[in-house]
């Protein structure tokens, strides 16, 4: 019984991964040096082998951005970025889970009870920030299970106490991970993998500033591959990928030579997390003749988008630059005062010359969809549409999204809309 | 009243009350210079040059004396010095000494009119010495004619007792060099500067054909390095000796306080080293840094580079008016001497204002920023701390409501404490810094204390004392008007806070504000910003925060720069897993 349920498990698992790099691979102008990227989404989904990484490196689970690598990495392990997109998993997960529960929890803990993913499996330690209701009982369900650490996220960032909370958090979080790898927190090891993580951020600075380039030199659902594909990459590693990406585009740049035509409808995506392999969205604006020039969202480019501003270069101070970077700039509607998605949508609209917004929701994702109608509101005073997109971890409504997605691209292609 | 307003009205009074209880303070003494006048010894040459006395440390020599009569100026009056030698000069001695030859003929002036001539020298060793530099009219007749040097850059000239009003008198410098003085009503002429001074000068006054009268006039003078500066400078030694003290005690008892926390080593630990080195980027911070640099040396021994033309300019900063070398004058003497400040003449009061004016709106609290001297030694303990790598004190919003408390108090004294015979002179961190290092032997009183505190604050907190600096706030009052203004770009602003974190001055809203009527450009400029620019540094959003002077920008935020800054200078042996 078990072992059919795996080989099942496996056989749809391996389908869809797959065919959603095959559609990913099928878009027109796909960069060579995007390569890396994909195999190493081919290569935890589809082969579903452990993450590479240095022999004797413990791998540690994280559940959000607000995690910081940089304490993972100065530590001796490395994060990986277990937030679940797959539709196989969530439908195990719906067992274990309460129906209203996010798709995303529900997908990690199919991941967890079906134990067939390597990458999953082989993290010595779970780390969990509490953003959510569905984060908080995910944690305690996790606890049960594995060695987890879980971090508690102020409501608030605004007073200096939620801070130095957070900070206390994190201090906590490295004791947990010295218990793992051996390898106490010290000021050297953090300010290398300071060093090392600013080193990526450098080289997503770069590639940034060629996305934002007009007409457009990369794709939108390359991107999210790309910046997907960290989740599972040994930064360092991942850097040098990103950076032969940022050559190959700059020399395309030179050349002339853009992704796109210029009179595609620029389209952002923001919401709810977009996981690999649930890449529904962003390849369906690419497929629709629309363009996917930006994302908003986590698992995208703002997953490593905020760095760390060291004022005392002393252990202390590099750990609260790590509090601070993790929470204050950070858009995730969790926190209660939120005015700071829309703000920096608005300079995305600006750098990007977004015409159009799709504002995803995963069905279940309260948060998000909280903040959808001050979203609304913003967009109608910057006459920018805006399209609200609920969607769940499976395929059954990929036509009726086409035709929503279709019918807005074409809205902005002939509404008069004309910036 | 609300709540707030009762808050505010008993923070007001427990404030005035401190400020009374440090009033009561004020006098415990730190270091007192004391009877520094008996240590001097004189001797008599004669080696053929012009009458005049000199200084070797504490030797005194007076040139050519043979036939003069050498007086000392004491509290009972002139004294005579037999053979003009002694091995100390007497007791009581107020420090001016004066050498008087006898009236002889001779035609000085190649005029072919034979005058009769008096030879004088003078000399007034007090005006290095000790918080007020007075004056010490002799007022006898055996020495007729008297210079007297009340403030740098001014004369005083009497014949027989009488001030002498409108007239001209010729100044022979030590480079050869005449400057002729013409005398006002009062007798007094503005044609020196202190550097003339200190070289030595020679007044020639005729009255009339017949008569002719030549004076040596010089001042004991702490040449900046010798040994005599070194001494002059040992109060602030001791005061750096002692804040050293302090750090160091300050350090391992937080190391103690974290080992007994169980804390882990590695943050109990002193030193704690980084792998990535500090990276100085070229630009605002070169400017400031040549900035701070310039005028420190401007306001300790600019007078010795540069004179007496900038002397009328009342520069607001914590630079003290007791060294008499600045380059400009020190306003914040005047905001806290209000009396004696309404004794000055009216024409004195309008250059303080137009100075004030002039400089809080042209440029504001980046005086704080670029030019105070206070503000460069905290600076340079932060720096050398961080090079340390040291832990530093992290502030919070609690601890900003303290520094703004002791700010008040701070006011209240600093206004307020001449008004009930008081200095705050005797508060001032700056008495410690400035007269010192021009050579200047000032006595400390409490401000010797203050200076401690200033530095080991400084040290473990980046401008610690500028949060509680009165004049610094009196400055920061009418930033609105003022031209230098700090910008911030809010839809470019993601709000990381890095800015607050980063920011000596503790000012929040420079993070938190979002609304205003331009949001691409809102002005966040606060009467706390002393535009040391640790927030665009520290900002790595591109243009989310700019400074500007007049309009124009003299920086603003960018992400490369930021990159740049953070991925410093690596040591890649050391990345094994890279």
């Amino acid at each position: 019984m078990e072992a059919r349920r795996r080989d099942r498990f496996d056989r749809r698992q391996t389908a869809t991964a797959e065919k959603t790099l095959r559609r990913v691979r099928a878009l027109t102008h796909c960069p060579q040096a995007l390569t890396p990227f994909l195999d190493t989404l081919s290569r935890v989904f589809v082969d579903r082998q452990d993450v590479v990484h240095p022999k004797g490196v413990p791998t540690v689970g994280t559940y959000c951005v607000m995690v910081p690598p940089e304490l993972i990495y100065a530590q001796g392990a490395m994060p990986v970025k277990l937030c679940g997109g797959s539709y196989t998993a969530f439908a195990v997960g719906d067992d274990t889970a309460p129906r209203d529960a996010c798709p995303l929890v529900k997908a990690v803990m199919g991941f967890e009870d079906i134990d067939a993913m390597p990458a999953y499996q082989n993290c010595a330690l779970m780390a969990v920030p509490v953003t959510c209701d569905c984060k908080k009982k995910l944690a305690g369900w996790l606890q049960e299970r594995r060695p987890t650490s879980i971090l508690h996220v102020p409501a608030n960032r605004d007073r200096d106490a939620d801070m130095e909370r957070f900070t206390r958090e994190l201090y906590a979080f490295s004791d947990s991970l010295a218990e793992i790898t051996g390898v106490p927190l010290t000021s050297e090891n953090l300010s290398m993998a300071f060093h090392r993580l600013a080193e990526a951020q450098t080289q997503l600075s770069r590639f940034i500033d060629l996305r934002r380039k007009h007409p457009t030199l990369i794709r939108g659902a390359f991107a999210m591959a790309a910046m997907n594909a960290m989740s599972y990459t040994w930064a360092p590693s991942w850097t040098k990928q990103l950076a032969r990406l940022n050559d190959e585009l700059e020399g395309l740049a030179r050349a002339g030579t853009m992704a796109v035509k210029g009179n595609q409808p620029r389209l952002l995506l923001t919401g709810s997390p977009v996981i690999f392999p649930n890449f529904k969205l962003p390849l369906l604006i690419e497929e629709m003749g629309g363009l996917l020039a930006a994302d908003e969202t986590c698992m995208g480019e703002r997953g490593l988008y905020d760095p760390p501003a060291i004022v005392d270069p002393s252990l202390n101070g590099m750990m609260r630059a790590l509090a601070n970077r993790a929470t204050r700039p950070c858009t995730c509607p969790t926190f209660a005062d939120n005015r700071r998605r829309l703000y920096r949508v608005r300079q995305m609209i600006e750098d990007y010359r977004i015409q159009g917004v799709v504002y995803h929701v995963l069905r279940g994702c309260l948060v998000y969809d909280y903040e959808y109608a001050a979203m609304e509101a913003e967009m109608e005073r910057l006459g920018i549409p805006i399209i609200r997109v609920e969607t769940d971890y499976n395929e059954e409504d990929v036509e009726q999204l086409r035709i929503r997605i279709e019918a807005f691209i074409e809205l902005i292609k002939y509404g008069g809309n004309d910036r | 009243m609300n709540s707030r307003m009762k808050q505010g009205f008993l923070a007001g009074l427990l404030a005035a009350a401190l400020a009374l209880l440090a009033w009561f303070a004020a006098n415990v003494p730190f270091y007192t210079w004391e009877d520094p006048l008996v240590r001097a010894s004189l001797t008599t040459v004669q080696d053929g040059e012009p009458l005049a006395f000199s200084y070797s440390d504490d030797a005194i020599t007076l040139h050519s004396g043979e036939g003069a009569t050498v007086y000392a100026l004491t509290e009972a009056g002139l004294v005579e010095i037999a053979d003009g030698e002694t091995d100390s000069l007497p007791e009581n001695c107020l420090g001016t000494l004066a050498a008087v030859k006898p009236v002889y003929s001779a035609d000085t002036d190649g005029d072919g009119v034979t005058e009769s001539v008096m030879d004088i020298a003078r000399t007034d060793m007090a005006f290095t010495y000790d918080y007020e530099h007075t004056v010490h009219p002799i007022s006898d007749d055996r020495v007729p004619f008297e210079v007297m040097y009340p403030r740098r850059g001014q004369f005083l000239f009497s014949l027989n007792g009488e001030a002498l009003a409108n007239v001209e008198i010729t100044a022979v410098l030590s480079d050869g060099r005449a400057v002729s003085c013409t005398t006002d009503e009062s007798g007094a002429s503005t044609a020196l500067s202190i550097n003339d001074v200190r070289g030595g000068v020679t007044f020639v006054y005729r009255p009339d054909e017949t008569r002719t009268f030549r004076l040596y006039y010089q001042i004991e003078d702490n040449t900046v390095f010798s040994l005599r500066w070194l001494k002059a400078v040992m109060p602030f030694t001791l005061i750096l000796l002692i804040a050293l003290v302090c750090i160091v005690l300050d350090v391992l008892a937080r190391k103690a306080v974290y080992k007994k926390r169980g804390l882990s080593e590695a943050r109990a630990r002193v030193f704690q080293p980084s792998a990535v080195k500090r990276r100085s980027r070229f630009g605002f911070e070169f400017v400031r840094w040549g900035a701070m640099i310039a005028s420190f040396a401007g306001l300790i021994w600019g007078g010795r580079l540069l004179g007496t033309a900038f002397s009328k300019v009342d520069l607001p900063v914590l630079a003290c008016p007791y060294n008499l070398d600045q380059l400009t004058s020190a306003g914040c003497y005047w905001f806290s001497h209000i009396t004696e400040l309404l004794e000055r003449p009216p024409s004195y009061l309008l250059w303080l204002a137009g100075s004030f004016i002039a400089f809080a709106l042209l440029f504001g609290r980046m005086l704080c920023g670029f030019v105070c001297p206070l503000g460069f030694l905290q600076d340079v303990a932060h720096e050398a701390r961080v090079a340390l790598r040291i832990e530093g004190v992290a502030f919070n919003e609690k601890l900003y409501a303290v520094l703004r408390f002791v700010k008040w108090v701070m006011l209240v004294l600093f206004l307020g404490i001449s008004l009930i015979g008081g200095s705050f002179c005797d508060f001032c961190p700056a008495a410690a810094l400035t007269p010192a290092l021009a050579g200047f032997k000032t006595s400390l009183y409490f401000s010797g204390f203050m200076m401690i505190a200033v530095i080991v604050s400084g040290f473990f907190k980046q401008r610690c004392f500028c949060n509680i600096c009165p004049m610094g706030y009196l400055l920061g009052l009418p930033h609105k008007a003022s031209l230098a203004r700090l910008k911030k770009d809010t839809v470019a602003c993601t709000e990381c806070g890095a800015c607050y974190e980063a920011c000596p001055m503790g000012i929040k809203s420079i993070f938190t504000v979002r609304e205003g009527k331009n949001e691409r450009a809102i002005d966040v400029t606060t009467t706390d910003c002393i535009f040391c620019g640790e927030c665009i540094r520290k900002c790595p959003e591109d243009g989310a925060l700019y400074m500007t002077l007049a309009g124009v920008k003299l920086c603003s935020a960018s992400r490369e720069a930021f990159m740049r800054e953070q991925t410093g200078i690596i040591n890649r042996k050391r990345d094994k897993n890279g």
